[in-house]
């Protein structure tokens, strides 16, 4: 059952929405129709013929033949809003030709793409010429992680007061020549800093860290081999691009009711990213799942926040909270929220400072514990112990007016600074506060 | 320059530096000295990443300030979800027109909208004064505890009267209804506890009061209204206190308004069917005294301004026993030509003031009716709607005037009045077909939004029907019929969910 709120979720933006439902009528549509699997209809537009819009509904991808470069366009999104509220409207079952056409030659063309992968794997692999590959990329990651240690030490030669370490372009040169060298992680590390960092009202004392942090990095990375398997994973995946998928799909995975937590929606020289964070009900295991869009594209999230699902989930080689890649869609379910990860903010702090031993280079730890908002940009725990929180005024009267001052089970991120809400129980919903940050 | 001096140290670099600064904690006084310093930028490096991780997991807690006692539990119902989606939706610009129906009919509801949307509403209220009666209603008890903690939503508690009426309370709700429960039990005493503090209050404060006093004047309000409300220094609540005043037929105030219009104005010609008209050729300086102003504005003369004023002030009831005619006569009689324009704009200054004592129904036939239109009254539909918006009983003057106003000047009179008849039999929906079926369009596009709110909820159905069976929609009637829907979706659905 299509619901309002999965269509907003993939609008490209707030004007197609208020077009859609401007059209999202029958009285606009020449015909309209639907089953199980897909919608259609046709609507008058200012072409010479109706335009045919066409939606699938397992992913609710769609095409229409209106000329409109946004998708999905203002048809598709009303064609979908008209089967959440109007669905009796959908009269026509017969499927015309031109919808079959698309639904055939989109299951060809997945069927095609799997054949293509399959294909790969069934490939036999030259290990040889993969070992030198491997070999190559190393090599390459290396010539990385030295040339950015010599600069380090040359700006911590020359000071961080320095012309050349306030300089966004020091840092964005330095991040092109991380991705020439493949070190991808360190290439991240370091636009955090041109972005983040350098824009930071201490910037003194956050440059400071963040070098000192970079260069323990390096060191780490180049020590490697004798540290042990978790930390010296997570040390590889924030130096290169981390384990294949591949090869996580192949370790086991951890069966559980998930509950999704909190999520972040963020974009970034137009890749769209969804950020998850799942706690697992039996394991207490605590799960990042991120899902990916290019632009104009955009995620169709098969998890609703605050729901559970089941589904077995492989986690990416670490210590801490860790990605984990999803075998499947799972199985949604409501539930109620689970017990809190943490039973106050002490409680919290210890753990991140347990979590920091294991994984030195940890930004970001999930909790869900019970806070209220306290004096302005601080929440409180049920004793009354505060930490800051880094909001804006928007986020702030929507926790008061949610909470309205009393202790809430929420879901957020502690960075070792302040803390970051991302969703608070509602009464029986768990309502997301500001989805679209990051 | 920071403070801290493993900071500042990092600032000017480790060119010349020769050892470390101290370590920040004792707990860390072993690894920091293990730090190698053959290559002193690396090892200041290390010791920042140390430094780093030591903060990060040194953090601690503190003792929350400004925790506030939580809100009360709601005792309301709220409102369903499909409600909540429209009015933000309303609240966001879209059909923002079919806002004040919604309001109006969620009041007699009593219900309250969900705490998450709290905010949007809030703000909502903030930038736009005029929703704040209604929204006040809507915020609940969640509301209120926002508003105690947000000074810029104090005009929530200023509106929502917590029952307790209180003279000496906080806000103005709660005086504001101790006034109105006293003034009925206690005259004298409500006079005295407003007559006291009078010069204290705020201007906004006193234009309530005054208005309380407007809606329904009483015999003890004359002498405050008098010595204070016509001395105020706000020009709307001399306006306010001097339409009280009207209503009080015995008061000296409406005894000299009368005494002024007996003076200038008198039934003559031979059959007694003329209004014969002398106009005031000096201005008396006690006049000012009662609201009356000497100088006219640009483009009218003297003796016509004060004529206007003079007439505005009487109630058109004393019209009938001033000059022994009914009500039919007073209308159907010719007035002297030349200050006719004056006299009429007199009339209408009157009716705004005193719709109760209006006679609307005779008035607003014959201003309808009116061959040559007085330019300065403003445009006749709009004098008609402001008429019509403070008229008991609407629905029937409308039917009259829809037979009798040209086309143009009655959908002119339905845009501005913005709300249905009972019946879905009316003549209204009449004219605006034919306003719509007209080609080429002679209005624009927010009219068909304004229009479609002229319609019944039980005639909704039908004039979609009657749309979908015309070939082409003008972009006005798509207007309409959008504004149709939305309002058909909205007023059923809700009442289905409650």
């Amino acid at each position: 059952m299509l619901t309002a709120d999965q269509v907003t979720a993939i609008v490209p933006d707030a004007a197609s929405l208020k077009a859609g439902r401007g059209l999202a009528t029958p009285r606009k549509w020449q015909s309209l129709g639907g089953d199980e699997e897909a919608l259609w209809g046709l609507v008058t537009g200012s072409g010479k013929n109706p335009y045919q819009t066409r939606v699938s509904l397992a992913d609710l991808a769609s095409k229409c033949s209106c000329p409109s470069r946004k998708f999905p366009c203002k048809h598709a999104i009303a064609l979908m809003l008209i089967a959440c509220g109007e669905p009796e409207s959908l009269s026509e079952k017969t499927r015309p030709e031109w919808l079959t056409e698309w639904l055939v030659s989109r299951a060809e063309r997945q069927e095609k793409s799997a054949a293509k992968k399959a294909d790969k794997s069934d490939k036999p692999v030259d290990e040889k010429a993969a070992a030198k590959r491997r070999e190559k990329k190393a090599a390459r990651i290396d010539e990385g992680v030295d040339l950015l240690k010599q600069t380090l030490l040359d700006l911590s030669r020359e000071g961080l007061a320095s012309p050349a370490a306030r300089d966004a372009s020091t840092w964005e040169n330095l991040q092109r020549r991380m991705v020439d060298c493949q070190a991808a992680g360190l290439a991240g590390a370091l636009r955090f800093v041109k972005e983040e960092v350098l824009r930071h009202p201490q910037v003194e004392t956050e440059l400071a860290f963040e070098v000192g942090r970079l260069f323990l990095l390096c060191e780490s990375y180049g020590r490697r081999e004798q540290m042990e398997g978790g930390t010296r994973a997570e040390i590889e995946a924030l130096v290169g691009d981390g384990p294949r998928s591949e090869d996580v799909k192949e370790l086991p995975p951890v069966l559980d009711d998930w509950f999704v937590a909190g999520r972040r929606v963020f974009e970034r020289d137009r890749l769209v990213t969804s950020m998850s964070w799942l706690l697992g009900r039996k394991t207490r295991r605590w799960a990042k799942v991120l899902r990916f869009a290019h632009l104009p594209a955009s995620i169709a999230e098969p998890w609703p926040s605050g729901s559970t699902v089941s589904v077995g989930l492989c986690f990416h080689p670490g210590k801490g909270p860790v990605r984990a890649l999803p075998l499947d869609d799972g199985q949604v379910a409501s539930g109620p929220v689970p017990e809190a990860s943490d039973k106050d903010f002490d409680a919290m702090l210890s753990r991140y400072s347990e979590t920091l031993t294991g994984s030195p280079f940890l930004r970001t730890l999930p909790f869900l514990l019970e806070l209220r908002p306290a004096a302005s940009a601080w929440l409180a725990d049920v004793h009354g112990r505060a930490l800051p929180w880094l909001s804006d005024e928007v986020e702030v009267l929507r926790v008061e007016s949610i909470t309205g001052g009393a202790s809430t089970l929420a879901c957020g991120e502690w960075d070792g600074s302040s803390l970051r809400l991302l969703a608070v129980a509602d009464g029986e919903n768990w309502a997301t506060i500001n989805p679209r940050n990051g | 320059m920071s403070e801290d001096p493993l900071i500042a140290t990092s600032l000017l670099g480790a060119a010349r530096l020769k050892e470390l600064p101290p370590a920040p904690d004792l707990t860390w006084q072993t690894t920091w000295d293990a730090i190698p310093m053959d290559d002193p930028a690396a090892g200041l490096l290390q010791a920042l990443a140390l430094s780093r991780a030591a903060r990060l997991a040194g953090k601690k807690t503190v003792e929350a300030g400004g925790v506030a006692e939580p809100c009360k539990p709601e005792s309301c119902e709220e409102l369903g979800e499909v409600a909540v989606a429209a009015l933000l939706r309303m609240l966001g610009g879209e059909f923002r027109e079919v806002l004040p129906e919604w309001l109006d009919s969620n009041e007699s509801t009593g219900c309250v909208v969900p705490a998450r949307v709290l905010p949007e509403l809030l703000e909502a209220g903030r930038r736009d004064r005029s929703l704040r009666a209604s929204l006040a209603g809507l915020v609940g008890e969640r509301g209120r505890w926002m508003a105690q903690r947000h000074e810029k939503y104090a005009w929530v508690l200023d509106r929502t009267a917590g029952g307790e009426a209180d003279w000496d309370g906080d806000h103005d709700s709660d005086r504001l209804e101790w006034l109105r429960q006293t003034r009925h039990q206690d005259p004298g005493k409500a006079v005295a506890a407003l007559s006291e503090g009078w010069a204290g209050e705020s201007p906004d404060f006193r234009q309530s009061v005054v208005q309380l006093a407007a809606n329904e004047a009483l015999a003890c309000d004359e002498s405050w209204l008098e010595n204070l409300g016509l001395k105020d220094r706000r020009q709307e609540t001399r306006r306010l206190a001097a339409a009280a005043l009207m209503q009080l037929r015995d008061s000296a105030f409406a005894i000299r308004n009368r005494e002024r219009l007996r003076q200038i104005v008198r039934i003559g010609g031979v059959l007694r069917k003329k209004i014969e008209v002398e106009p005031p050729t000096a201005f008396d300086e006690c006049w000012a005294a009662d609201g009356l102003r000497e100088k006219p504005p640009a483009g009218t003369g003297e003796k016509a301004w004060w004529l206007q004023q003079i007439v505005g002030m009487v109630p058109l009831s004393e019209w009938l026993v001033m000059l022994e005619v009914t009500e039919k006569e007073l209308f159907k009689i010719t007035i002297e030509p030349d200050w006719k324009d004056d006299i009429v704009l007199g009339w209408i200054e009157s009716a705004k003031n005193l719709p109760a004592h209006s006679l609307p129904s005779g008035l607003l036939v014959f201003l309808a009716e009116l061959k040559v239109w007085p330019a300065k009254a403003g445009s006749r539909p709009q004098v008609l709607a402001s008429l019509l918006a403070a008229a008991p009983d609407p629905d029937p003057l409308l039917e009259d005037l829809a037979k009798r106003l040209p086309e143009a000047e009655m959908i002119q009179l339905l845009t501005s009045h913005r709300r249905a008849p009972r019946s879905s039999k009316s003549l209204v929906i009449a004219v605006i077909r034919k306003t719509l079926w007209r080609t080429p369009v002679t209005i624009t596009r927010p009219d068909g939004r304004l229009l479609a709110l002229c319609v019944p909820l039980t005639s909704i159905q039908g004039e979609l029907e009657w749309l979908s069976r015309l070939k082409e929609l003008s972009a006005p009637a798509e207007e309409f019929a959008t504004t149709l829907e939305f309002r058909r979706n909205l007023f059923t659905t809700t009442t289905k969910e409650s």
